[in-house]
């Protein structure tokens, strides 16, 4: 594990292979989305087991063209095929990072109220609300991690941040996105469980935003 | 590589992406008009192919539709700040005449267009999941501003390096050219929604258009 963790940390090309990074979102992206399901349901477990590395994958092959040309644009010497490694292997540690939390989850999961509780609502919320800690945590890790990457290949500093801020707003408009058509990921306790919800991809994210603040206002 | 080395599409647009001067030195050497029909290829391919998927929002009349009136508008847009691109940058001092401006502001434009592909894949997934007419032309407006932008960019590093000294004039001319794009597409309505009739009569300003299409409640 220490090899593959210095593998994703180092910013050399041949440490680069599809094929493992690829395993390692699937295998761990798995695990980890297990974890997020398992207090819903089993099969809810499986679901997300499922469903997160294809949002990681979706995510990452959607601004895949893009995030290169806006790269190239800026003056960094990327090609699609790095600019897409240097983007899974950032994904990688993530996933890494956060199944190196799984038993927390898993010991928070024990702990929390049952589904079939009184309690299941705000059980629900602390399991939403802990992931989305958990998450954000592993995310700024593994965008430090993105940033070394974008600056051992970049001239300045500088145009690596650019870079990093250009490429992580392109990929937060598109994962958000998709994970709305995606869910359920954690399963509310009052809808049935399924892998994904009726229309799945007639709505969308910033529209269910919108009129929710609409809402709020009125 | 140089320009007379990118003899295919793909060239030019790796040329055009990762290196811009060389380009630039062309134009300067007033050794263009060879690449030009590629340049405006490029551009007519990469227009088509992302209005599709703008058309392909409501369907029907818009498969074509959509596509026609994205490649005339933006042809007949740029046409019309041609001229005060030129002007705008002698008066920065660039060394230009009507054809370097010609061929600077075509791979501006096709470099637009390049950009657009590459959010296609992009704005591909929300074409399925946008059910407002209003939040899918935001989508839209996002990935053409951002290209835009890098256009414009293109453009003005372009003059830059034929002599510009004062970029502020090209600049407001970047505010122009966007201006006018964005009331073409007005003016062209409906682009993102369906109608009747292939055009509109009536005559609106695009901010006012708009203020009047922003849903107020949930469809």
């Amino acid at each position: 594990m220490d090899t593959l963790i210095k593998d994703l940390c180092t910013n050399d090309s041949r440490t680069e292979k599809t094929k493992k990074l690829f395993l390692l979102i699937v295998i761990g992206g798995g695990l980890y989305g297990a974890t997020l399901g398992l207090w819903r349901s089993p099969l809810q477990a499986l679901f997300v087991a499922v469903k997160f590395p294809l949002l990681i994958g979706l995510t990452t092959l959607g601004t895949g063209l893009i995030n290169t040309m806006l790269a190239q644009l800026m003056g960094a010497d990327i090609s699609f095929r790095r600019s897409f490694l240097i983007v899974a292997r950032s994904y990688a540690l993530l996933v890494i990072i956060l199944d190196s939390l799984v038993p927390l989850s898993l010991f928070l999961l024990f702990n929390l109220p049952s589904m079939s509780s009184e309690a299941a609502v705000s059980a629900h919320s602390i399991l939403l609300l802990t992931n989305v800690l958990l998450i954000t945590l592993a995310g700024i890790l593994a965008n430090i991690q993105l940033f070394a990457s974008l600056a051992a290949v970049c001239k300045t500093r500088i145009l690596a941040l650019q870079i990093l801020l250009s490429w992580l707003g392109i990929n937060m408009f598109l994962g958000c996105q998709l994970s709305w058509n995606l869910r359920p990921f954690f399963g509310t306790p009052s809808l049935p469980v399924r892998f994904l919800r009726d229309h799945p991809f007639e709505n969308s994210f910033y529209e269910a935003v919108y009129y929710t603040l609409i809402n709020l206002i009125n | 590589m140089t320009t007379r080395q990118a003899d295919r599409p793909i060239q030019f647009i790796q040329l055009l992406l990762k290196e811009p001067n060389a380009w630039f030195a062309q134009i300067k050497d007033e050794d263009t008009w060879t690449s030009l029909p590629t340049l405006l290829l490029i551009t007519v391919l990469c227009n088509l192919a992302y209005s599709m998927i703008i058309g392909s929002y409501c369907g029907n009349a818009q498969w074509y539709a959509a596509p026609v009136k994205i490649i005339l508008g933006s042809a007949l847009a740029t046409l019309l700040c041609y001229p005060s691109l030129y002007i705008f940058g002698c008066l920065s001092g660039a060394d230009i005449n009507p054809g370097k401006t010609l061929a600077l502001l075509v791979s501006g434009m096709c470099l637009t267009g390049i950009l657009l592909i590459g959010f296609a894949p992009v704005a591909f997934v929300f074409t399925f999941a946008i059910q407002s007419q209003f939040f899918m032309g935001i989508v839209h407006f996002l990935a053409w501003g951002i290209s835009i932008y890098f256009g414009i960019r293109h453009i003005s590093l372009g003059l830059g390096e034929m002599s510009c000294h004062n970029t502020a004039l090209i600049k407001i001319w970047g505010v122009i050219l966007v201006v006018t794009m964005l009331q073409m597409t007005v003016t062209l309505r409906p682009i993102i929604g369906q109608s009747d009739h292939l055009l509109t009569s009536e005559k609106r300003f695009f901010i006012e258009h708009w203020l009047d299409n922003i849903p107020k409640n949930r469809l």
